[in-house]
């Protein structure tokens, strides 16, 4: 009976250091999957001078040449390159600055879901001109419907201040309501055409079949094109690498934390179990088991315990795990002001296959220290007092 | 009895065509009266809101549609300020800090020394000549005088963004007597008036504008000009950055 | 009556046997509260930094300033604001601003961007901004000059002592133009911010946008960010009649907030992990003294004592053990928190660097907030009494002579 419930706690503690692993890792991933997948991507490359300036003259020497040797790389999941400019956006009662995207739909699409966050109307049509995909709350600001027209001005190639009208295609709506507010998108030859500026571009960005080669993919860039100016997601947006790395390390204590709550609940319930067998350790030691094996004893029948603990505690995470990857744990239904926000918030925990190792270890360890005071403890009893105890 | 009928179509066809053809006529002789060769003027400009007022003085150089040249006289405060429009660039001179600011497309939108007019429609990007349809729609009377009353759609590819234009054009002056821009939903968003007819320099003009934003109570621009000479001869060099410093 | 003499006896009789069970709930509420008070701490040193260099945990404007932001939605100085303001225990610190759009030129360059007028003293108060200075002196109240962003010096390529020039519109349509000398230089680490912030003394803001005594807002810091709702119901019971609006900054900044909500689901997982292994913990201890405890039970049972008493009485011990364990666990847990409090735990590595970047300081403090305390206790509590119902059924099941001979 006793042997079950040390098998069973060790197998839960494994069990728990290893979920919340993955847990983490999912949440993570979330994270930045919904940064990049949104607006920054893996990796972008522009010309050097773009990002303070974003003038328009600024564009990437050869940009098509680029993108086409990016497609043919086999780390790249898609690639997109986009013709921008700040301009300014006026319907008839407001007007607002804003960053206008130009795109060539069939590539954006594939890097970047704002295609499917549309609250309204149609991402882009084959075959129509100037059309306009803007934010949700620059719509409520511009106070402007689908298919409202909306004028952009913005300096053009050679300095003129140049203006186009454009019909609202759609109407998006992301989770950073400041993005829908300050950005839009249109074609890339619309824009280019009023702008002057052809076929170049001023923004290529890349998405990865594997975001962890971002650093690796900027790298071998860097070689390629070192006159360009290459950033990898972390380097975009350094508050996401930070949020990130808080919760590595929160990590990392959390897991302590359950570890010695384990440990705790291990030393409770073996001493429970000696205090249980006092009867037989005294006459063990009555008939001259020295103390020193009694010892071992104790530790050997946990190890044994441990090991006998730990395939369930394998199995049941990696079920779990596996089951919930499918399916999701949906966070809205843990916190009702989360699902007030109207966003799905689901969390794919992912199997962290190099962590079975250590945190098999450490949970081993664990029980096995665990197992030492009650141990102690054990050879504490007085053989003759031991026999007698009811 | 065929050839009747084709005749009837053909004078109809006509007539309509003549129509057409007048009414953007009309609109391209009103218009060139406003921009004309060259003018100099004195104005006073109201600002006029539900709780307070401002007035300013300014005088004004203009050649032709693509240049012009504003200082501003009073009140002390602003005294100084000069505007220069080239072609579709805006410079700003300030005395307080003795810069000249070229202004960048982003403050475009931002109000005309806080009247209701825009930068951009100093610059105005769009022709009213060019970037629209244009049809008749009748006859009003508006201060006392027999005017046209002109629809005007834009064009679908013009950098608009009202979805139509009625303008009132008197029959004797070719004068723009009334304005209003309608946005997507035919709602009324401004009216441009001109009142206070006067003989002016040599001719016949609204001595009063007013810019009306429509939502809003008790809200207006007023541009009263005082005084206007017409075609005198100005240097193009008077339409320049470093004469904006000099210029009084 | 009987019952708790006989279960208090019971207890008393083995010590040992007590001693563990009432520790193993004693563990588990520490480790409980643990948990949650260094999560609970992390998140409100994330919205403690991020509100402070922003809008604040609260924020009093004119009606309508929010959604439309522009000089003329300004609201007069008022020393009846300040004095309600100062009154305020929960206020740890407020300061007003004068912001506005504006363009900066340097001759070369234009750039939009946002000025804030400021009260220094007070400003350093809430958003530390002096100490994020990378060159020059902080602003005083009577100085002439103003600060610029890192970013957005390099941009207009300027340095310290040059002149940058301020174009913009003021309050009632008034031209605002200014030229001020660069005071200093401060390092934000945001990029967007860093490339478009400046700041002026008050007292130069108004004279720059003619605003007169006005300001655009108040932001206003706090204790516990838990007693907003209750804070700005008596500011705005006290201001009423002003035209003010008092904003809190889950309604100013809803996508932080949604970041947070996320992340306290999180942590709803995380913590029935915990649970879990704190029930195993505790369900292992008492179902080992149960088994300790079979023979003992199975002569009472002999004897004649009826099974739905026995159980009682073994329930009623485990009540008071597990309510022992819960008190005095939050008793032993309160002074080991207190001293992270004082002394917060310090990161290192890669993470601390980029925390510093963020003027964030790589620490992770608990939060003492008594309610994680009270909260963690009457959930081990819960946990605990509810396993030990487990002890009923294995009562009943009990056949004495097995039992006596175990």
């Amino acid at each position: 009976m006793r042997s079950i419930v040390v098998i069973a706690a060790v197998a839960i503690g494994l069990f728990a250091g290893m979920f919340m692993m993955a847990f983490f890792m999912g949440f993570v991933n979330q994270e930045i999957d919904a940064a990049v997948e949104t607006t920054l991507s893996h990796v972008q490359i522009h010309n050097p001078a773009f990002p303070d300036d974003k003038g328009v003259s600024f564009t990437i020497d050869n940009g098509l040449a680029i993108v086409d040797q990016l497609r043919k790389d086999i780390n790249v999941k898609a690639v997109s390159g986009r013709v921008i400019t700040s301009a300014m956006i006026s319907s008839s009662s407001t007007a607002a600055g804003v960053e206008v995207h130009g795109i060539v739909p069939a590539d954006e699409k594939n890097i970047s879901d704002i295609s499917q966050d549309m609250s309204e109307g149609v991402y882009f049509t084959e075959g129509k001109k100037n059309e306009i995909v803007i934010g949700k709350k620059l719509a409520e600001k511009l106070g402007v419907r689908l298919h409202s027209k909306i004028v952009l001005t913005f300096q053009s190639k050679s300095g003129d201040l140049t203006a186009g009208s454009f019909r609202i295609a759609g109407i998006f709506r992301s989770r950073n309501s400041g993005f829908d507010e300050s950005t839009v998108f249109t074609r890339f030859d619309d824009l280019a055409l009023l702008l002057g500026t052809g076929t170049s571009m001023h923004e290529i960005a890349v998405l990865l079949k594997d975001g962890k080669m971002a650093g690796p993919v900027a790298n071998e860039l860097k070689h390629l094109y070192p006159t360009l100016l290459i950033q990898t997601w972390q380097e975009l947006s350094p508050e996401i690498a930070l949020i990130t790395g808080i919760f590595d390390q929160l990590m990392y204590i959390i897991i302590g934390i359950i570890l010695l709550a384990l440990m705790f609940g291990i030393i409770n319930t073996m001493l429970m179990a000696v205090l249980e067998r006092q009867r037989e350790f005294g006459m063990l030691m009555a008939i001259g088991m020295n103390k020193r094996r009694v010892f071992f004893m104790v530790l050997m029948e946990s190890v044994m315990l441990t090991c006998a603990g730990i395939p369930p505690g394998i199995l049941l995470t990696i079920g779990t795990v596996e089951y919930l990857a499918k399916h999701g744990i949906d966070l809205s239904s843990f916190s009702k002001a989360l699902s007030q926000f109207g966003f799905s918030n689901i969390v794919y925990p992912q199997l962290q296959t190099n962590m079975f190792l250590p945190i098999t270890v450490m949970t081993g360890i664990t029980a096995i220290l665990s197992a030492i005071y009650p141990a102690i403890k054990a050879l504490q009893f007085k053989p003759a007092e031991a026999i007698r105890k009811i | 009895m065929k050839n009747t009928i084709l005749t009837l179509f053909a004078i109809i066809g006509f007539t309509t065509t003549g129509n057409a053809q007048d009414a953007k006529e009309i609109v391209t002789k009103a218009e060139n009266n406003i921009h004309g060769l060259s003018s100099i003027s004195d104005m006073t400009i109201q600002i006029i809101r539900p709780s307070w007022t401002r007035a300013m003085s300014v005088k004004a150089w203009t050649k032709g549609e693509d240049y012009s040249l504003m200082v501003v006289t009073a009140p002390a405060k602003d005294a100084g300020t000069v505007f220069l429009k080239r072609v579709k660039e805006i410079w700003n001179w300030l005395p307080s800090i003795e810069r000249t600011v070229k202004l960048p497309p982003s403050m475009m939108a931002q109000s005309w020394m806080g009247t209701d007019f825009t930068n951009d429609d100093l610059v105005k990007a769009s022709s009213r000549i060019d970037d629209y349809t244009h049809k008749l729609a009748g006859d009003s009377v508006i201060a006392g005088r027999k005017c046209w009353k002109i629809e005007m759609i834009p064009l679908p590819e013009a950098a608009v963004v009202w979805s139509k234009v009625n303008m009132w054009i008197d029959q004797k002056d070719y004068l723009e007597l009334r304005i209003e821009f309608y946005d997507e939903d035919n709602k009324l968003v401004n009216v441009l008036q001109g009142s206070d007819i006067k003989n002016m320099g040599g001719r016949t003009m609204p001595s009063k504008l007013e810019m009306i934003p429509a939502g809003k109570q008790g809200q207006e621009t007023e541009i009263i000009y005082n005084s206007i000479i017409f075609n005198k001869a100005i240097g193009d060099d008077v339409f320049t950055t470093e004469n904006m410093k000099k210029a009084k | 009556m009987m019952y708790l003499k006989l279960a208090w006896r019971n207890m008393w009789r083995s010590r040992r046997r007590t001693l563990i069970t009432v520790s193993s709930i004693l563990f588990a509420v520490i480790f409980a509260i643990l948990m949650r008070v260094m999560i609970i701490g992390i998140f409100d040193n994330m919205i403690s930094n991020t509100v402070s260099m922003s809008c604040g945990y609260l924020q009093v404007h004119h009606i309508g300033y929010w959604e439309n932001k522009s000089v003329d939605s300004t609201f007069e100085e008022n020393p009846k604001l300040a004095a309600v303001l100062n009154q305020e225990k929960e206020i740890t610190a407020w300061t007003p601003h004068l912001e506005a759009f504006a363009l900066a030129s340097s001759g070369l360059q234009t750039k939009g961007i946002l000025v804030t007028g400021i009260e220094p003293e007070r400003e350093n108060m809430v958003s530390n901004l002096s100490q994020k200075m990378i060159a020059g002196k902080y602003l005083s109240d009577s100085d002439n000059g103003i600060m610029l962003a890192e970013g957005l010096a390099a941009y207009l390529k300027l340095k310290l002592n040059d002149t940058v020039v301020l174009l913009g519109q003021g309050y009632h349509g008034e031209m605002a133009a200014g030229k001020y000398a660069i005071k200093g230089i401060v390092r934000l680490p945001v990029p967007e911010m860093n490339k478009s912030m400046a700041w002026l003394p008050m007292a130069k803001c108004r004279d720059f946008l003619s605003t007169g005594a006005r300001y655009t807002s108040v932001s206003i810091m706090v204790d516990d960010r838990n007693k907003l709702a209750g804070l700005k119901k008596r500011i705005v019971s006290q201001t009423a009649g002003d035209n003010y609006e008092v904003m809190t900054w889950q309604e100013m900044i809803p996508e932080l907030d949604q970041l947070f909500q996320a992340k306290m689901a999180q942590n709803v997982i995380m913590s029935g992990v915990l649970y879990l292994v704190i029930a195993f913990g505790i369900f292992g201890t008492i179902l080992m003294m149960l088994n300790e405890r079979m023979h003992e039970f199975g002569i009472l049972i002999a004897i004649g004592m009826k099974k739905r008493i026995l159980s009682g009485i073994v329930v009623l011990e485990m009540v008071l053990m597990s309510v022992a364990g819960t008190i005095l666990g939050i008793a032993v847990a309160f002074p080991i928190v207190y001293y992270f409090w004082v002394h917060p735990i310090h990161m290192g590595g890669a993470w601390a660097k980029e925390s510093e970047q963020f003027n964030f300081a790589p620490i992770i403090q608990p939060s003492i907030a008594v309610s994680h305390f009270l909260i963690q206790g009457y959930v081990v509590l819960l946990i605990a009494v509810t396993l030990s119902l487990y002890a009923i059924f294995k009562i009943h099941r009990i056949k004495a002579i097995e039992a006596i001979n175990s």
